[in-house]
């Protein structure tokens, strides 16, 4: 089971650089004793070495995640960023891409969560969603519009 | 049996993604496969063991003597059938 609900929704108004977005992120999930306190620095550097960023050609999202000895559970984090913010390409490092949604993943099983991680590719796939995620405010409605499309 | 490795950042999120992928083609195209996911790290490693290696992150390495696809479009969706039959293209 995945932990997730809308206390894990960062919605962020001001622009920030990609380091802040991650490390609100991964310290919201530390607060709730979901992930360990090295869980932040392990998204850093494997977003260094390994980008997350997904272009849609649309609505960019970004996936960071990390190994999962620095996951004490299961659970999901989303930030919707108003101003988009430069993530690099997974499959291109050397190039960025602006995100306006990313999906902070903590997983805690090599090569499972799979029906979770189909959800959460298919749900990159649809940009009718995304659009609808990163036009509003208020994180209840992102919560109502991810909670069945992501766990 | 053809022996497919495939690799992501940590081996553990979207490798599983693109190895489920692979996987329902490969049975609806009645290829017999046995996937492997690694990190990319791990691949130099292992490759000579198998026939095939697919990435999502950016992966060249001039040592590794496989054919190498790329599967970026199997999270994005855009041209995914075409990466697809590039896979399987590899297989037969």
């Amino acid at each position: 089971m995945t932990n997730y609900n809308e206390s894990q929704i960062i919605v962020i108004e001001e622009e920030l650089p990609k380091e802040e977005v991650l490390q609100k992120m991964a310290k919201l999930l530390e607060s709730k004793k979901l992930v360990k306190d090295t869980y932040l620095n392990a998204i850093l550097e494997r977003e260094k070495t390994y980008p997350t960023g997904i272009d849609t050609e649309g609505i960019n999202v970004a996936i960071p995640h990390c190994d999962i000895a620095n996951v004490n559970e299961a659970a999901l984090c989303v930030g919707v960023l108003k101003h988009p913010v430069e993530f690099a390409k997974m499959d291109d490092p050397d190039t960025n891409i602006k995100v306006s949604m990313v999906i902070m993943m903590a997983l805690t099983e090599p090569h499972g969560h799979i029906e979770m991680l189909q959800k959460i590719i298919a749900l990159i796939q649809d940009q009718d969603i995304l659009s609808k995620i990163t036009m509003t405010n208020d994180p209840k409605i992102v919560f109502d519009l991810t909670k069945d499309k992501l766990i | 049996m053809k022996r497919i490795l495939i690799a992501c950042g940590n081996g553990v999120a979207t490798s599983t993604v693109v190895a489920s992928k692979i996987k329902d083609k490969c049975e609806a195209e009645g290829i017999a496969v046995n996937v492997v996911q690694c990190k990319l790290l791990e691949v130099e490693s292992k490759a000579s063991d198998f026939d095939l290696l697919v990435t999502t992150g950016k992966y060249s390495n001039d040592d590794i003597n496989i054919p190498v696809v790329g599967a970026i479009a199997l999270l994005t969706g855009i041209n995914e059938e075409e990466t697809l039959e590039n896979i399987v293209s590899h297989l037969k």
